[in-house]
């Protein structure tokens, strides 16, 4: 997720009281928005994106670099897996969000360093971090729940 | 806006000085799209003792949105400039930039019947037509692609737009780079591999023709009568342009509007669609352009989406549904990640 938690409830906050309460006729109605809305506010600022899966996302990169990196070292191209290994190592213990950053940057330099490589050592490790983007993928819709978009259209 | 309506007489009183009396009723704001704002209303013409009612549409640039920086100009010349063709798209007699009318740029078209139906699965799960409809738009929404693409843009004076070369590919990724790299957002990695690929396998472009841009489900004017049903319009030209026909094949075929459905547009089956294309427009899709095209389609649509939720994040606009494009991303990483054969594809 790319929205801070604090920027995401505060921006339901300000919808509901732009978007909703002026087109709300009931009082109890529009108490609880307003009740909603404070809600809102005060969760904001005490509130992280769950670590869980961005732990789980960071392992998964971490796992598929060092595979990575290993099949490199044995196709003749240690520079490049001595760089993945020396950024690994630098990667934050904590928060999960900022290693889960850390880990997307390196699969991205990851692949753009097999962009340089020759096609036959590039093919053999290219699946390897496809595997995790694939796994990653899988994960975060896992997390999704039913689309209301369709109602969302329609109003 | 609660004087829209007067000031909507007193613009189309001076776009129309013959007319002795205009009276505007019926405004609505319409919440379906995405990007520009759109309303609807009729007008009351009178003209000596005849009075005439016309319905119009009305789209003006948002504050915010999926597509900024924001340009109606383009889109409305282009509009206008087709307005006499037998293509179905809507007559567009009149763009306004002076923010003194209604505090920003728009543009007035006549209102066309039918209704927009919804890339969404629906009650049934086969996406918004019956058997009968479904046969009866797929020729029609070909045809109609391959009608826009025949269009002599060069004689239209449509090359305002700018034409690419051969080069078209290769500059629509970096056109899409480039939004992406403006969200301030950094791409999740696969969108970054998938980039990369697209920079390295950019086909050369053989034709430039006119492009809607957007051409799919969503943006379709459909009348609806069984076998009978008639696509009645083509909108949403936000994203005109000139370019690679096969770019707009690629987008009306893409996973992304399928409807949860394993049909292109949830009309038949996309290789079906492109050669109702192909026989309409006597053009053929060849697979390595396609690929290149539907991988681009899905890094477009994620681009829109961070340029929506880096809006949301400025707190430039509080529209939710930008918000909702956040956890959406999620759909167009694994597209991304199956087009790119990490991952099966339904």
């Amino acid at each position: 997720m790319r929205i801070p938690v604090e920027t995401l409830l505060n921006g339901v906050s300000r919808t509901l009281l732009e978007q909703v309460l002026p087109h709300v006729a009931s009082r109890t109605a529009r108490g609880q928005l307003y009740a909603a809305v404070d809600v809102l506010r005060n969760a904001a600022r005490r509130l992280e994106w769950a670590g869980a899966p961005l732990e789980t996302e960071a392992g998964s990169a971490e796992g598929a670099l060092r595979t990575a990196a290993s099949r490199l070292r044995e196709s003749g191209a240690p520079a490049v897996a001595e760089r993945i290994e020396a950024n690994l190592r630098t990667w934050p213990a904590a928060p999960a969000a900022a290693r889960a950053a850390a880990a997307r940057l390196e699969i991205a330099r990851a692949f753009e360093d097999l962009g340089a490589l020759p096609a036959g050592v590039a093919d053999a490790v290219r699946p390897i971090l496809g595997g995790h983007l694939a796994a990653q993928a899988v994960r975060a819709l896992a997390l999704l729940q039913p689309s209301l978009l369709e109602e969302i259209s329609r109003g | 806006m609660t004087d829209l309506a007067e000031r909507l007489e007193r613009f189309l009183a001076k776009r129309m000085p013959d007319a002795t009396a205009i009276r505007v009723s019926g405004v609505e704001a319409h919440t379906e799209g995405f990007s520009a704002e759109t309303f609807s209303f009729e007008a009351e013409v009178s003209r000596g003792g005849a009075a005439e009612r016309r319905a119009y549409v009305l789209k003006r640039e948002p504050v915010a949105g999926l597509l900024e920086p924001y340009d109606l100009e383009p889109e409305f010349r282009v509009l206008h400039a087709l307005s006499e063709d037998p293509l179905p798209s809507p007559r567009t007699p009149w763009f306004e930039s002076d923010p003194a009318v209604l505090e920003r740029p728009f543009y007035v078209m006549e209102r066309l019947p039918g209704e927009v139906p919804i890339p969404a699965p629906g009650a049934s799960g086969e996406g918004p037509f019956d058997a009968a409809e479904r046969a009866a738009l797929a020729p029609q929404t070909a045809r109609a692609l391959a009608q826009l693409h025949a269009v002599d843009w060069r004689a239209r004076d449509l090359g305002f737009l700018g034409a690419p070369g051969a080069e078209a590919a290769s500059r629509e990724v970096a056109r899409w780079t480039e939004r992406i790299e403006r969200s301030g957002i950094a791409p999740d990695p696969v969108v970054v591999e998938a980039l990369s690929w697209l920079r390295a396998h950019a086909p050369v472009c053989r034709e430039v023709v006119l492009l809607h841009g957007d051409y799919r489900l969503g943006n379709w004017l459909v009348e609806r009568a069984g076998a009978a049903t008639r696509l009645a319009g083509l909108l949403d030209w936000e994203m005109v342009h000139l370019g690679d026909p096969i770019e707009d094949v690629a987008w009306c075929v893409s996973h992304l509007w399928r409807a949860g459905t394993p049909r292109a547009a949830s009309l038949v089956p996309p290789l079906d669609w492109i050669a109702l294309y192909a026989g309409a427009s006597g053009r053929a899709v060849d697979a390595e352009r396609l690929r290149f095209w539907e991988l681009l389609a899905a890094v477009k649509m994620i681009a829109i989406q961070m340029t929506g939720i880096r809006a949301f994040c400025d707190g430039r606009t509080a529209d939710l549904r930008m918000a909702i494009f956040d956890h959406q991303l999620a759909f167009l990483h694994a597209l991304v990640a199956g087009l790119r054969g990490w991952l099966p594809l339904p």
